[in-house]
């Protein structure tokens, strides 16, 4: 067996190309290129390894943005929830201020009006 | 490269820089055992190499302003055709797949070559990573120094060297396995 060398440099010889090889090249000299059709031009544009890595890079960076708007407008409810449920409250509370006071104040009206009983019969 | 050959190639493209476009179908000729044969060696398909070596003969013609000399046609050749190779590999074309005619007639002179060696080899070349396999290429197939593959494939001459080396290590212990401890 001959040593790896020769066996490499034999299976790597030059070989000629197919019969007519430089006709088919200067045939396609002579002819215009096809023009792509839109699909097919996007197709071999996207397929760019650095436009793909752009599209990768595009798609973490919408979905990093959903995920902050997502929690922004989790955080905005809650606190809504929260201020509504303090207004709530307040108006609980001034409620019942005002029902104290409206009973309090009936109960000085009352008083007010209370017709003093037979004033004569004392002075008897 | 002889001078006589250098000198027409130097010739044609002039002539080929000046318009005359059958210079051109000289420089193809002169040149596309070279470009075909390291498509072929890398992508492992003729068709794949006949197509990919038209291209790098069409995007030759569309550069040839920038084509120095012959020497530099030669490097530029070798370039081009060797990150066409890669970059279609890469794509996920070409390598693995035989289309039904690029299955050769079987040969009746088998010559006295081994040619199940032949097969393993190229089984075992074909598993070499893409830039080692292009590297050994170019080393047995072009005969290039270290330094002319790393100008080519654009990476340092060490990278070149260690990929070389590794690979080389790598089809040697493979090809002994597979003959049965042969050393190789």
């Amino acid at each position: 067996m001959k040593p790896l060398d020769d066996e490499l440099r034999n299976l790597l010889r030059r070989r000629e190309p197919p019969e007519g090889f430089p006709e088919r090249v200067m045939a396609r000299l002579e002819t215009p290129p096809a023009r792509l059709t839109i699909r097919r031009r996007m197709s071999a544009f996207f397929q760019r390894p650095v436009l793909r890595w752009a599209a990768v890079a595009a798609a973490c960076v919408v979905a990093v943005l959903g995920v902050v708007r997502y929690q922004h407008q989790q955080r905005v409810r809650a606190q809504a929830e929260r201020a509504s449920q303090q207004a709530i409250y307040a108006l609980r509370i001034t409620n019942e201020e005002i029902g104290t006071a409206l009973r309090r104040a009936q109960r000085v009206t009352l008083r007010a009006l209370e017709v003093p009983k037979n004033p004569n019969s004392e002075m008897e | 490269m002889s001078k006589v050959v250098e000198q027409t190639v130097d010739d044609a493209l002039a002539r080929c820089v000046a318009g005359d476009r059958s210079a051109f179908g000289e420089i193809v000729r002169e040149h596309q055992s070279m470009v075909y044969s390291l498509a072929l060696h890398f992508l492992r398909s003729p068709s794949m190499a006949e197509d990919l070596a038209q291209d790098v003969f069409l995007e030759l013609y569309r550069n040839l302003g920038s084509i120095k000399s012959g020497e530099h046609l030669r490097f530029w050749l070798r370039k081009v055709t060797c990150h066409r190779s890669i970059d279609r590999v890469r794509r996920g074309h070409g390598n693995g797949t035989v289309s039904l005619e690029d299955v050769q007639e079987p040969a009746v002179a088998a010559q006295a070559r081994d040619l199940l060696l032949e097969e393993k080899l190229w089984r075992m070349v074909e598993t070499l990573p893409d830039k080692s396999r292009m590297a050994v290429i170019l080393r047995y197939q072009e005969e290039l120094e270290l330094r002319e593959i790393a100008e080519v494939m654009e990476i340092p001459i060490n990278t070149v060297k260690s990929s070389i080396d590794r690979a080389l290590e790598l089809l040697r212990r493979k090809l002994a396995r597979s003959l049965g401890g042969v050393k190789v």
